[in-house]
């Protein structure tokens, strides 16, 4: 019986085991941008602005699907302190490099009782982002080695970015385990492109995740059989 | 005994048939129709693309997993236990590669032409998810065809884009122009007009056999249409 059983488990560990680990998802988002500052009106994202991302949480990982309750909570992003130090054209592709140090949040708030995020117009406004990050932080992390990329092609016309999110802050951040796994995500997403369905004054839809890559798969192996390699 | 068979055999199924926690319409902003997240895989064939270059005249495939509904479809849950929403992208041919900027920064353009796309409403739920996403054959993507065709539609100018800056990874976006035309739920978006299908291309960790992992969302068209009758418009009159 016991055999049985053991035959049984391995069955079953065989199926859920994937060929080859994917990337983590730890959360996916959906939202829109804008420059706050944006001292400079005709140049997007010109150096010294700040790119912010406002939106709601559409679905969890396997580090916190256990641990969320959509049904009763809305879950919602915030970016802040990503300040542009240097924007480059190569033709119509643009390349922003942002300062280290820029922040991601997500807040639960109840869906009853709470404040349902509003977008508004023109942001900041008197609803964004104070109707997102009204509720309690979650999870947080710094954000560093951020860029930005925006074809200006008008046949592209959309541009993403991405960053590598060090988790640091927040009521969930125990979900991640073990501790070294809270270093490394990477924060990324869309940007683009133009359409009817972009409030005044946000710039882009946003769709985007904090993912950690999938490790490099490692084999053991002795010194011998490497050197062997190198004499064929 | 039994109960430890039984733990294991629910550990085994969860782990093999987790996908991610989606959610409802709190997180509908102004914008999208139908997202998804995690669970979005594509390939191509006869061979996927190296380096970034796909081949003139292969064929791009991709499959997901449905995350979020929003009006006019926020009825439907993603997350119903005993039904799943999947989305299969078909006909797109790649008309090849360009690289319009190369160095520091490389940019790899590809444009697929025309295309369509089927969205099922399947019951049970038996598509794979990210965790357990075995190559293409077999199960993908037969199990994300089955079910009833809810919405069908053709994707034009479908293009992905690839952008590598220094020491970043690559990443990626995609864009089509989508039009529905057919299937059961057809009536609340018809005559709607193109609207924009657009998102995420993630190149890296796609499991064994996928060339990228695509996050979208079919976002609304221009003109949002919903059927109603005279007897509802002069309700609204009076």
């Amino acid at each position: 019986m016991k055999r049985k059983a053991l035959l049984l488990i391995f069955a079953v560990l065989a199926f859920a085991v994937p060929a080859r680990a994917a990337d983590t998802l730890l959360f996916a988002f959906t939202g829109y941008d804008y420059q706050n500052p944006n001292s400079d009106a005709v140049n997007y994202l010109a150096p010294g602005e700040g790119y912010h991302v406002v939106g709601f949480v559409t679905s969890f990982g396997p580090d916190l699907e256990y641990y969320v309750d959509p049904v009763n909570f809305e879950y919602t992003v915030y970016t802040q302190n990503l300040v542009v130090v240097a924007s480059t054209y190569y033709g119509t592709l643009l390349v922003v490099d942002f300062g280290n140090g820029g922040r991601g949040r997500y807040y639960s708030d109840p869906i009853s009782g709470g404040t349902h995020g509003q977008y508004g117009t023109l942001p900041p406004n008197a609803t964004s982002p104070s109707t997102f990050i009204d509720g309690s932080v979650r999870l947080g992390g710094v954000i560093n080695s951020f860029n930005l990329t925006y074809d200006f092609d008008p046949s592209i016309n959309a541009g993403q970015f991405s960053g590598t999110m060090n988790l640091d802050e927040g009521p969930d951040l125990v979900y991640v385990q073990p501790p070294p796994r809270r270093n490394g995500w990477t924060f990324g997403g869309l940007a683009g492109r133009p359409n009817g369905t972009i409030p005044p004054g946000y710039d882009n839809a946003v769709q985007g995740e904090c993912r950690l890559p999938a490790s490099t798969p490692t084999a053991h192996t002795t010194w011998g059989a490497m050197k062997a390699l190198y004499r064929r | 005994m039994k109960k430890m068979i039984g733990v294991a055999v629910l550990l085994g199924l969860l782990a093999a048939g987790t996908s991610t926690t989606t959610f409802a319409q709190p997180a509908c902003g102004t914008g999208q129709i139908i997202d998804w997240d995690a669970n979005g895989f594509s390939w191509e064939t006869p061979a996927n693309p190296v380096n970034n270059i796909s081949a003139a005249g292969n064929s791009l495939h991709a499959v997901a997993l449905v995350s979020l509904f929003c009006s006019p479809f926020a009825d439907l849950n993603p997350n119903d236990p005993s039904t799943e929403y999947t989305i299969v992208f078909s006909g797109l041919t790649s008309t090849g590669t360009t690289i319009p900027v190369s160095g520091f920064t490389t940019v790899w353009n590809t444009d697929y032409g025309s295309g369509f796309f089927d969205i099922y409403a399947g019951s049970p739920r038996n598509a794979p998810s990210y965790l357990s996403m075995p190559p293409p054959g077999g199960t993908v993507p037969a199990n994300y065809q089955d079910g009833t065709l809810i919405l069908t539609g053709t994707l034009a100018n479908f293009r992905t884009q690839i952008i590598k800056t220094g020491n970043n990874p690559a990443n990626g976006t995609f864009r089509a122009d989508y039009t529905f035309t057919g299937g059961t739920l057809y009536s609340r978006v018809a005559g709607s007009g193109v609207g924009l299908l657009h998102g995420l291309w993630n190149l890296t960790g796609a499991p064994t056999g996928y060339s990228a992992h695509p996050d979208g969302v079919f976002d609304n068209p221009p003109t949002a249409v919903r059927p109603s009758t005279w007897g509802a418009i002069k309700q609204l009159y009076k």
